[in-house]
């Protein structure tokens, strides 16, 4: 084969491996569309690709399945009481065994880690797990005693013959009033945990049983974290991916609280509603960026069967930021327990405060219906001494489709301190990767297609700074103040499917909107920066230069270019 | 992003370097760790041999050979120890294969789950015999030098893209085509050991 050909083959597998790993495979036509002759060599690679794709799985994220394994431990007696009958279920930490305990001559179940833990290490635990074998409520499993055996830990509990949620998920859709019961039981639970002091940090499907009386129960509760310290000898985060929320993925231990357990019961409840997971992806690094980054789609888009109402509290256990989630258990179930009205009252987004409220009641009623326009007003930009201020609910549309090579850049002075990530300028379309850039736990970041790029460069709240994004044909490159902060892969090819935006995402997200000044941007053509650079003032037009806007030259909502390319841009806001 | 374990591992070169115990041990005991995980790996469909008490034992040896093997050396750069701790590491996991579990160790008589480990494919065909993980680490260390490497970091050392890039000094996108094309290679030679069995 030629070298032309080869690269050609190359750049074209790469391009379907990307697509492949985000759950959009691009057919085999569209591929070879400009290359024909190369359409058998690709389904031959291709079939090769998927074949070893267990290669991307890394070794330390292996699901290990014991399941038929013959256990050394069956007929065993633990601790001289506890007589182990037969192997019930397996976690990631261990193993659930039922046991007979002829003391109290009952059934129970006994749950041993797979870790040793040392003596010191062990009392310590042992001593946790005994507080939250305190806890109990009709919604959680009771443990009964817990103990040692041959260095390992173990937790007794009450045996709960049925089955668990995850067995009820994959034997079919649960229909949204059942579904209802089982969150409010859990919301219940959690509660009363949390109001304990006590947190799950690892509520899934698998962690919560239905009795055949239809009881709901969580179990786990302090064994999760306690066997968690053991195997990795850390308490801050332990939990199950697809079920983390964004501050356990990004390690803000600081801001895991019982909110987290809210983000989990959300995912379960999505999971209930429509029997997919919200968040979706081929690798472990694809799932942390779509829970990190992507708001999932409507649940009623996936089942039209439920109502607005179970939609909008899913989506909201659901969003990124702890603070924008029901704050409690208890409201989540209240919120479950309101009387289902047909339609949201349009005057209930004016009377919100808070901007980021408003932003999340948009969302869900917008994806809902994919009609975010319907809410947009169009107010006079908010301008202050020149300068651009967006309020976290506005953002200027542009003309221009998007392209690469391209610069982005902008002079900003940021609101943001927490670990959202926020878009100075965007280009996406809902549930795909596009490339713009912005702020992301308060580090510049750039969205590239398929993935995001984070600089470990801190955007400092309340001052100036020139940030800028090259998305070169060989790489990403991420500037602070003409600085070189990082350096990532190339984007992959950007459709013009979407224009840019200024101040958030993209044109269909209601969501991550810029909050604080911007006194300028500026879109160019190719890779205007390659190393080191003084970043200009004021943003002069030059061949390069497709857009520049500046807080002072302004006609009602429109924006004018001082490129001289004529692509104006429009304010929108979602608040009045 | 996580930039940071190759960042991590050049400061404990350089304090191993300079005497410092902890440091070295550090290194040695991420080598350690990821034999750990990929011989769990390479003996999960394997569920009858994981009883047998000497499991322990014998992943146990291996890792105290690794341990002395990368004592004895000193890498001057992080990607000079990968090179060095990878090859051990695939060393130990095809005498484990080979000697120990496989076709003519202690465990060839212990076998009898063929039925359940060939519907225990996770993901296309990850080698299902432990004759065939074998020839898969042999067939890696077939691989010309560029996509060997590439594959010593990413799966046997578990390390980032970004990180691996790095490391080799070579651009993201050179090695993602990399990866590709060891994963092509690999693929047939699997898809020929099946062929052949």
């Amino acid at each position: 084969m030629a070298n032309d050909d080869e690269d050609r083959l190359s750049a074209l597998l790469l391009k379907w491996e990307e697509s492949w790993d985000l759950g959009e495979e691009i057919s085999l036509d569209d591929l070879c569309a400009d290359h024909p002759e190369l359409e058998q060599t690709l389904a031959d690679q291709i079939k090769l690709l998927k074949s070893m794709n267990w290669m991307k799985q890394d070794a330390a994220d292996d699901d290990l399945n014991d399941a038929e394994e013959t256990d050394p431990l069956i007929g065993e007696t633990l601790a001289g009481r506890y007589r182990i009958d037969s192997i019930v279920g397996f976690g990631g930490h261990g193993k659930v065994y039922k046991a007979f305990d002829p003391e109290l001559q009952r059934h129970v179940a006994v749950k041993v880690s797979k870790s040793i833990a040392s003596e010191s290490q062990s009392d310590e635990l042992l001593e946790e797990a005994r507080r939250a074998a305190k806890l109990k409520h009709s919604n959680i499993v009771a443990v009964h005693d817990v103990g040692r055996h041959d260095g390992q830990l173990f937790f007794v509990t009450e045996l709960v013959e049925g089955q668990n949620l995850a067995d009820l998920i994959s034997s079919g859709r649960i229909n949204p009033s059942e579904a209802t019961r089982v969150v409010s039981a859990l919301a219940d639970a959690l509660q009363f945990a949390h109001e304990q002091g006590f947190l799950h940090r690892d509520i899934k499907p698998a962690n919560i049983l239905l009795d055949h009386q239809g009881r709901v129960l969580i179990t786990d509760f302090g064994i999760a974290t306690t066997i968690d310290k053991i195997e990795n000898h850390r308490g801050g985060t332990p939990g199950t991916l697809p079920y983390m929320s964004p501050e356990q993925i990004a390690g803000q231990v600081q801001l895991i609280d019982g909110r987290t357990d809210v983000h989990a019961l959300g995912v379960v409840f999505y999971e209930l509603l429509t029997g997919e997971l919200p968040y979706q992806g081929r690798t472990p690094t694809a799932v942390r960026e779509q829970i990190l980054l992507r708001q999932p789609k409507s649940v009623s888009s996936l089942n039209s069967s439920v109502p607005k109402q179970l939609d909008a509290v899913c989506l909201k256990c659901l969003v990124k930021h702890p603070a924008d989630r029901y704050q409690t258990a208890m409201e989540v179930k209240q919120a479950l327990t309101a009387p289902i009205s047909t339609s949201v009252p349009k005057v209930g987004l004016i009377v919100v405060g808070l901007a980021l409220v408003a932003l999340t009641w948009f969302a869900w009623r917008s994806w809902g219906q994919n009609q975010v326009t319907e809410f947009i007003e169009f107010p006079a930009p908010a301008v202050r001494d020149g300068v651009f201020v967006f309020d976290g609910a506005s953002r200027i549309v542009t003309p221009l489709k998007r392209f690469s090579p391209a610069t982005l850049e902008a002079w900003v002075k940021s609101r943001h301190t927490d670990t959202g990530c926020y878009f100075i300028v965007g280009s996406d379309v809902r549930t795909k990767f596009g490339i713009g850039f912005g702020i992301c736990g308060s580090t510049l970041a750039a969205e590239t297609i398929p993935t995001l790029v984070r600089s470990d460069a801190i955007v400092e709240p309340g001052k100036w700074v020139h940030l800028a994004a090259v998305f070169g044909s060989e790489e990403t490159r991420l500037y602070l103040d003409g600085e070189l902060v990082e350096t990532d892969q190339p984007t992959k090819q950007v459709n013009p499917e979407s224009v840019f935006v200024i101040g958030n995402v993209g044109l269909k997200n209601a969501i991550d909107f810029f909050k604080g000044e911007m006194r300028s941007v500026r879109i160019s053509a190719g890779e205007r920066y390659i190393g080191r650079f003084t970043p200009e003032d004021t943003f002069s037009p030059d061949e390069q230069a497709r857009l520049i806007y500046d807080g002072k030259h302004l006609d009602g909502t429109q924006i004018e270019d001082l490129s001289g390319n004529g692509n104006d841009g429009n304010w929108e806001s979602i608040t009045n | 992003m996580e930039l940071g374990h190759t960042q991590r591992l050049g400061e404990w070169l350089d304090l191993a370097r300079q005497g410092q115990v902890d440091a070295r041990n550090e290194i040695i005991a991420h080598a350690c760790e990821r034999l750990r995980l990929l011989t769990r790996k390479m003996l999960k469909n394997y569920p009858k041999v994981k009883r047998w008490s000497e499991t322990d034992d014998v992943l146990q040896n291996a890792m105290i050979r690794l341990h002395r093997s990368l004592a004895e050396i000193q890498p001057e750069t992080p990607r000079q120890f990968y090179g060095l701790a990878t090859t051990q590491i695939r060393r130990e996991l095809i005498d484990l294969a080979r000697h120990h579990f496989g076709a003519h160790g202690n465990g060839a008589n212990h076998l009898t789950d063929g039925g359940e480990t060939a519907n225990q494919e996770i993901d296309g065909r990850e080698p299902e015999s432990l004759d065939s993980w074998s020839k898969f680490h042999e067939a890696v260390e077939g691989l010309p030098e560029e996509q060997r490497e590439v594959v010593n970091l990413l799966w046997y050392e578990g390390i980032s893209q970004p990180d691996a890039a790095k490391l080799l000094g070579i651009s993201l996108a050179t090695l993602k085509r990399r990866w590709q094309s060891a994963r092509i290679t690999l693929g047939k030679l699997i898809e020929e050991i099946q062929l052949g069995e």
